[in-house]
């Protein structure tokens, strides 16, 4: 039996997520990304909209842009770790801001990692494989296995 | 307040005269008591009325009402001693002077309010006094004694108040200055605010369009053809030098912290460093000829006084280029309170009406120098100079080459 390991992206820019898509795919990670362009989208995703009673499967990893149209980043970083159950999924921020109030802010709010997007880094979102990669494969977490530990399809 | 005064007495003393209430010899004593008085009048009372009349005093704490206390204390006494226990007429030296430490006490800690309270405080005791000791003497004794009284007290009125002026006026400085540096900080915070703001809102379209040229390069590439392919190329260095600027516009905005570091900076090595750097790892700089005279060293930091070097060095070279031969000088310049620093080359210039355009982050000119480069090189080298409490200023013909030159202190002084 195959665990695909999940990847939950949200972000509002269609063409991040086409790029992670790929950049994930390109780098060999057995993995699927699932992307949502709203707050909302996200929380129905994991489990915490109002009203969605039964958790589906969480994800291994959670990237995040920090603007969102309808909340913040923080706001649904926030809402989140006060989770019971996802108090503990690794969270990495992925965005433009790179002021170090955001970076503190971000880490202070439950962030486990911070990325910033740099237009022109080629290849393209290879940056968002590596992040994968860091949380799919080589960390051992209670959401992904882990080198040694991984199911692999 | 003299002149007027003199119309008035003159007028007076002449209807008396006219009118035969008094004698001509009387006339100049009469005269001279009259002038006073009412230059007496105009100096001790109508300040006081004058300064009184405006806006309610502010309630003092506890501290400022203690010594506004043991001033009325020391005033009194002083009064007291001067003009009661004291006989003006047995003591050949008057011990008026010992008021002075009290009007200059209130002229310091407390303004024109309490001076002019203070000085018709004095007053009142002064013409009470001289009166009690003096009732039984004759007249004429009693008239010069309070005209003298007069004339110190007039004086003692316009040195406290001048004093008391000067002090309000020092201590309103002080405190425009004061907000001023407020709302200017206050500025700089909503500029970065603004700026960091700004760069990250055009961040975000221009790695939408770099992930876009990406997929479509990968995805369609081969349909789109030579010309195609040629137009993703276009829109990706496009969108590529956009990105570049905004870092650059991030990096300007960036706070950077009030206390930078500070030591003494061997300008010499560290010119030296720059050039033999910029001479080895660019290709573009390899017929340069570098003259690097001894600078004086600087106060500062090293890392940021680098980037000055670095940057106009780096604009020296990029302007010579297709000049033969290329040539760059470092001068110094020690002074007294502040060096001089200067980068010339024999480069294309600019036009001398440009030069304070220069300094400006992202102002590309028209002229000679828009060659390349992103236009906060020099913004920047503005902004360190600056910081060190230092000048900075560019010279050129238009024709012959640029001539840049900052100053930098010599000493430790405010940052």
């Amino acid at each position: 039996v195959s665990a695909r390991l999940r990847v939950l992206l949200v972000d509002d820019d269609e063409s991040q997520f086409l790029v992670a898509e790929r950049a994930i795919a390109r780098a060999g990670l057995a993995a699927e990304v699932r992307g949502v362009g709203t707050g909302a989208e996200a929380l129905a995703e994991l489990g915490l909209a109002p009203g969605n009673a039964r958790p589906p499967e969480p994800p291994a990893v959670v990237m995040l842009d920090l603007e969102l149209p309808d909340m913040t980043g923080l706001d649904l970083l926030a809402r989140i770790r006060a989770s019971a159950s996802l108090r503990t999924l690794p969270v990495v921020l992925v965005t433009s801001f790179d002021g170090p109030e955001d970076v503190r802010r971000a880490y202070e709010a439950g962030a486990n990692s911070y990325l910033v997007k740099r237009p022109g880094d080629s290849p393209a979102g290879a940056y968002l494989a590596e992040a994968a990669r860091y949380w799919l494969q080589l960390n051992v977490t209670p959401w992904a296995g882990g080198r040694e530990t991984r199911h692999v399809g | 307040v003299a002149l007027a005064c003199t119309v008035s007495a003159t007028l007076g003393v002449a209807s008396l005269d006219l009118a035969g209430l008094a004698t001509w010899e009387q006339t100049a004593p009469i005269w001279v008591t009259w002038w006073l008085g009412d230059v007496g009048g105009a100096l001790i009372v109508a300040p006081f009325l004058l300064v009184w009349s405006g806006a309610p005093l502010e309630r003092p704490d506890g501290g400022r009402l203690r010594e506004g206390l043991a001033l009325l204390a020391s005033v009194v006494l002083a009064g007291w001693v001067v003009f009661h226990v004291v006989n003006p007429l047995a003591l050949g030296v008057s011990l008026k002077f010992l008021c002075v430490p009290s009007l200059i006490w209130a002229a310091f800690r407390f303004g024109p309010r309490v001076c002019t309270a203070v000085i018709v405080l004095l007053s009142a005791l002064a013409v009470w006094g001289t009166l009690g000791r003096l009732s039984h003497s004759e007249s004429w004794q009693l008239n010069l004694t309070l005209l003298v009284v007069q004339v110190f007290l007039s004086v003692m009125a316009v040195t406290t108040l001048a004093l008391a002026a000067v002090v309000a006026e020092r201590r309103r400085a002080a405190n425009a200055a004061q907000a001023t540096s407020a709302r200017l900080d206050e500025a700089f915070q909503q500029l970065e605010t603004f700026s960091h703001a700004i760069s990250h809102d055009l961040r975000s379209p221009v790695s939408t369009v770099l992930n876009c040229v990406d997929l479509l390069e990968e995805d369609h590439g081969p349909r789109l053809g030579a010309q195609g392919g040629r137009l993703l190329q276009l829109i990706r260095a496009a969108a590529g030098s956009a990105g570049r600027l905004i870092d650059q516009l991030g990096q300007h905005a960036q706070r950077w912290p009030r206390q930078a570091e500070r030591s003494v900076v061997d300008m010499t090595a560290l010119a030296r460093e720059v050039c033999d750097e910029l001479a080895s790892l660019q290709p573009a700089a390899e017929d340069v000829r570098f003259e690097l005279h001894e600078l004086p060293p600087a106060l500062g930091s090293p890392v940021l006084l680098e980037r000055v070097f670095r940057n106009l060095l780096g604009n020296a070279v990029k302007f010579t280029r297709g000049r033969h031969p290329r040539h760059i000088t470092v001068t110094g310049l020690p002074g007294g309170a502040e060096h001089t620093y200067l980068v010339s080359d024999n480069g294309i210039g600019f036009a001398p009406g440009e030069a304070s355009l220069l300094f400006r982050p992202f102002r590309r000119l028209r002229g000679a120098r828009d060659i390349e480069g992103l236009g906060v090189g020099l913004a920047v080298v503005a902004r360190i100079v600056r910081r060190h409490g230092g000048r900075v200023w560019a010279e050129s013909d238009g024709t012959s080459g640029a001539r840049f030159g900052f100053t930098l202190r010599n000493e430790e002084g405010r940052s």
